[in-house]
Formats: structure tokens, C-alpha cells, sequence
């Protein structure tokens, strides 16, 4: 079978376990290894494929599992089992702000946060204009970062994230940074970074943003992954009353073997209502 | 299933569990960089007198030392290489310097990776990449001090061919004290009570490395502890460079055997202690 990715999961899963720094003086002297009951599945066997351009919303409630699968995609977690497969570079705005300096002035940030995105001094270089002019900073970009109110160096932040836009991103609800204008602003970037075919993964506890973002969802509940298909599809069970959500889950899945495979919603995003209505 | 994607857009495996995790650290010099400027930039921004500090702070330590140890105590140097009269602050710096490529790397160091637990929870890079940043930080305030030293010897007109072993013990006194360094920051990251233990040791080190004093001064009757002194590295380390620098004599080859052997050792370790705790550390913050 021959398919073309972007990003791609394969029996992805995450154990956390007491760890020595926060066992007792007692566990840590007689080198007592906490018992494997201890331990427990913050993600449990993940697959899914995701095709470049299409974006993946990941929906559950608090504990799920979704920022520690956002945490492995993005590399900043190991996976204890599984395999994690990408095209491109992936950039998380998990990372926003990363390594601020704050002795250090915006334009000096700019390059000490670009190069810890991961890119070249020639495109910092070239997009530090860009940057400056997105953050709407003006003239306090050459004042040191302790100056700066924490909206503003948000807005850096979020300026320097988003200014190359990478192969695959990551999204943890950052989807509001700043007031409501700067708010608004972001909105319409990501949404023309999500049609300028940017694959993206976006975990997110507001279901319209899912639905007007997202191709894909998957649904998870204690690491483990109950639903994955067309957004509307999961998205209408998540949202149906608890009591009939069993029988829906039971009914998607016996829809045969593509409750488990990826489906793409056949309109293309940049001429859907649900990107159009942004704009 | 198999993927028959064209060579071009061949996936790269970003994470894969049955795979050994392989040490790269040249992947990571644009991040090792960007930190080691941040570090030098960072320092000594807020303070009036900035970089000036870079040097007052040890010159200032060299007076307080000199006064203590030469007028007070009454320390002895030997000849200087040229056959001059041996002067004690002279000495003193060269040895200084040296040392300092250590404490300076291990104290700093030693607190990179739990330094850097912010930017682990944001962005991906391993664990020994804060350390590296740090030593290249150090390394780059050193030069400059060896530089300073050398000058100062230049004008006591003191030197000699044995000066171009310097870059050789440079590169394997780094090698040593990085390795030494990430060892430390690790378990600091684990057990944080070891870098409040830190500073007692290093303390503990510099009277321990003859810094302040040559071996010699120590009695016949305390044999047992001029032997362990003498085993010390670090000692060894700072009797090299004094060796190359001061008296202008070739170190002997049973002291670089002995110093490489430590650096190997101390290389093993850092690879061992990496691959086995060395890992995970993000998740400990």
C-alpha cells in the first residue's frame, strides 16, 4: 500500500512511573525501584496518518493524554513504545517564547528564540522585519525583555513561532494570546497558515474550534484512543448526551474498518465554510 | 505495510522505540551556540561595569590570595623557567586560570540542565547540550585569562617552545571537565541536594588541586595524604600546566598517560550515566 505523509504514529504510547526525584530518602537510599503498579499509561497505543496539509484536532477531557501525545509528537517526551514518523521539520507552539532572555532586548530574543526553533541565522535573519511588525511591538523591541508586559512577550512569541511556518505544527490551546485585537490577528494567521497547507495537530477543550479547524479527530479518555475518523463524525458522538454516546461509539465502529482508518473530508479547506467564515 | 514513497520524501523517523537512541552532538551546534551566546550575553548585561567583571572578579581573588598565602604565610614559589626568582603571584595566576577552566565548567555546568527545565518542557534538545553550552561559555572566558597569562609571562620575559603543549592540555583538560560536569548536572537534576553540596567540593578541590601551594610544602609525615593529594587529576592538571607555562619544562609522559586515562574514564561515564538516566530528564522537571 503506498500513501505520501506527513506525520505518521504507529502504536505510540507513553508510561509514566514514580520517579527517584520524587520518592522517599528511604526509596532513593535502598535503591527501591517503585513498583511497576506505580506506573501507568498517559497515552496507550496511538496510529494514525497524517496527510500533508490536513490537520488533526485531538479532543478529551482533562487527563486524557492529549498534551502528552502533543508532548511526543514534538519530541520533547519519549515514547516508551511506538514510532513516530515525520516528512518535515515539526515546530510546536508549545515552544512559544522558548529561552527568552529577558536582560535581552525583543530584537535580540528574536534570534536567540528562532535558533532554538530550529531555524538558520539567514532566516531569522530575513524575517526579523516581518517578525517585529507582526508583534506590533514598534520601538520596544530594542528595550530589554524585563520591560515588557506578559501579553507582550506572548505576542513575540508568538510572532517568532509563526513567522516560518513549519512542516507540521503543534498546537496546545494557544490559540488566544494578547488582547482582542492581537487575538483576532493570530486567528486569521493560523487560519491562513492552516490553508497555506501547513499539517498541524491541535488539542483543544473547544469543540467549535475543532470543528472549524480540524480534518481529523481523535478521541481520547485515560490514554487510550476511543474514536478516530472525519471530524464531524467523532465530533457529533462527543457531543451527544452521555447516555447514547455508548451505543454511537458501538454503532461507529462496527461502520466497518475506516472507523480506524483515516478519512479526509472531501472539500479542500481554503473554499469550506468553516475556514471561510473566519475571514 | 510498506511505504514506497519516493527517496526524496522518504519520511525521517522522528522517534522510534526499538531503536538505540545514538549520541549527536554536532546535530545540536546551532543550539549549543545560540545557548552559549545567551549565557555570554546574559551575564554581565545588568551590571555597569558588564564584561570588566569577566576579569575583576578573578584579579581581585588573585590579590586577596597573594596577600594571605605570600606576605602573611609566607609561600614559597620555585625559580621561574627563565631562572629568575620565582614571584608568587605569578604562580599563583597561572595555576588560577587553570583551575578555574574547572570550576568554572563544573559550577556552572552543574547547574545546566536544571537551568534549562523550562526550555526542556518547551523544545526538544538532549541532555548534554546545556553542559556543552556552558563549557563553551567558560572555554571562551578562559582563552581570554590564558591569553592575559601569557602576556604577564611574556613581560617577566618567561617563555618557551613548552608553550605550544598548552593547546594539547587545554583540549584534554576540557574533554575531562565537561565529561565531569554532565555527570554532576545529571545527578543534580535527580538529587538536587548535590549542587548545594557543590560549592563545599569545589572549595575542598581548589586546596586539593596545590592551587595555593606547592606540593612539596606538604610534611614527609603526612605521606599517606601526600599520596592521595597527588592522585588527584585535577592536581596533576594544574602541575601540567604550571609545568608548560611556568617552569618551562615538557610535562612528563607518565603524568599525560595518567591525565588521558582520567579523561577516558571520565568520557565512559558521562556516555554511561547519558544513555542511563540521561534520557528522560525533561519529564523530571
Amino acid at each position: 500500500m503506498s500513501e505520501s505523509f506527513a506525520l505518521r504514529a504507529t502504536g505510540v504510547s507513553k508510561r509514566y512511573r514514580n520517579r527517584l526525584g520524587t520518592g522517599s530518602i528511604k526509596q532513593i537510599l535502598t535503591l527501591r525501584r517503585p513498583d511497576l503498579e506505580e506506573a501507568y499509561w498517559a497515552v496507550h497505543d496511538v496510529s494514525f496518518t497524517l496527510p500533508a496539509g490536513e490537520s488533526l484536532g485531538l479532543i478529551g477531557h482533562n487527563g486524557a493524554g492529549k498534551s502528552t501525545l502533543l508532548k511526543l509528537l514534538a519530541g520533547i517526551h519519549r515514547p516508551t513504545l511506538g514510532r513516530i514518523e515525520s516528512t518535515g521539520r515539526v515546530a510546536s507552539l508549545l515552544a512559544l517564547g522558548a529561552g527568552f532572555q529577558h536582560e535581552l532586548s525583543g530584537r535580540d530574543n528574536i534570534s536567540l528564540n528562532g535558533g532554538l526553533l530550529g531555524l538558520s541565522k539567514a532566516q531569522i535573519a530575513e524575517h526579523t522585519e516581518a517578525i517585529i511588525e507582526f508583534s506590533g511591538l514598534g520601538d520596544h523591541i530594542e528595550r530589554p525583555m524585563r520591560t515588557y508586559s506578559a501579553g507582550m512577550r506572548m505576542r513575540l512569541g508568538f510572532s517568532v513561532t509563526t513567522a516560518v511556518v513549519p512542516e507540521v505544527l503543534i498546537l496546545d490551546e494557544v490559540i488566544g494570546v494578547g488582547d482582542a485585537q492581537f487575538q483576532d490577528k493570530c486567528a486569521r494567521h493560523l487560519d491562513g497558515i492552516l490553508t497555506g497547507g501547513t499539517t498541524m495537530v491541535i488539542a483543544s477543550h473547544s469543540n467549535a474550534t475543532i470543528r472549524r479547524l480540524c480534518h481529523q479527530t481523535l478521541w481520547l479518555d485515560q490514554g487510550e484512543p476511543i474514536l478516530h475518523g472525519p471530524t464531524a463524525a467523532v465530533m457529533d458522538i462527543y457531543e451527544a448526551p452521555a447516555d447514547e454516546q455508548e451505543e454511537l461509539i458501538a454503532r461507529f465502529r462496527a461502520g466497518g474498518d475506516q472507523a480506524a482508518q483515516v478519512v479526509s473530508l472531501p472539500e479542500s479547506r481554503s473554499d469550506s465554510p468553516r475556514a471561510r467564515s473566519h475571514q | 505495510m510498506t511505504t514506497t514513497t519516493p527517496v526524496a520524501d522518504r519520511p525521517r523517523v522522528v522517534y522510534d522505540s526499538s531503536e538505540a537512541v545514538k549520541i549527536k552532538p554536532w546535530r545540536y551546534r546551532q543550539l549549543i551556540l545560540t545557548l552559549t551566546r545567551r549565557e555570554l550575553a546574559g551575564r554581565y548585561k545588568s551590571a555597569a561595569l558588564g564584561w570588566a567583571w569577566a576579569l575583576l572578579v578573578p584579579a581581585l581573588q588573585i590579590a586577596v590570595y597573594s596577600i594571605v598565602f605570600s606576605l602573611i604565610l609566607r609561600v614559597n614559589p620555585g625559580t621561574m623557567g627563565n631562572g629568575e626568582q620565582g614571584v608568587f603571584w605569578v604562580w599563583l595566576v597561572v595555576g588560577f586560570v587553570s583551575y578555574n577552566v574547572f570550576s568554572g565548567i563544573v559550577s556552572r555546568g552543574g547547574g545546566s540542565i536544571v537551568g534549562s527545565g523550562p526550555l526542556m518542557q518547551k523544545t526538544y534538545f538532549p541532555s548534554y547540550v546545556p553542559v556543552l553550552a556552558t563549557a563553551a561559555a567558560v572555554l571562551f572566558q578562559s582563552s581570554i585569562e590564558f591569553g592575559i597569562v601569557m602576556l604577564i609571562l611574556a613581560l617577566f620575559n618567561n617563555v618557551a617552545l613548552t608553550w605550544l603543549a598548552l593547546p594539547v592540555l587545554v583540549l584534554v583538560l576540557s574533554v575531562f571537565v565537561i565529561a565531569v560536569s554532565y555527570v554532576v548536572a545529571l545527578a543534580n537534576m535527580y538529587l538536587r541536594d548535590v549542587g548545594l553540596l557543590l560549592p563545599v567540593v569545589l572549595q575542598m578541590m581548589f586546596y586539593l588541586s596545590g592551587v595555593i601551594f606547592p606540593v612539596q610544602m606538604i610534611p614527609e609525615k603526612l605521606h599517606v595524604l601526600k599520596v592521595a593529594i597527588e592522585a588527584n587529576p585535577m592536581l596533576q592538571f594544574v602541575q601540567a600546566f604550571r609545568s608548560v607555562l611556568y617552569d618551562l619544562q615538557w610535562p612528563a609522559w607518565e603524568t599525560m598517560v595518567y591525565l588521558v586515562a582520567w579523561t577516558l574514564f571520565a568520557v565512559g561515564a558521562m556516555i554511561f550515566s547519558y544513555r542511563k538516566w540521561g534520557l528522560d530528564v525533561s519529564e523530571l522537571t
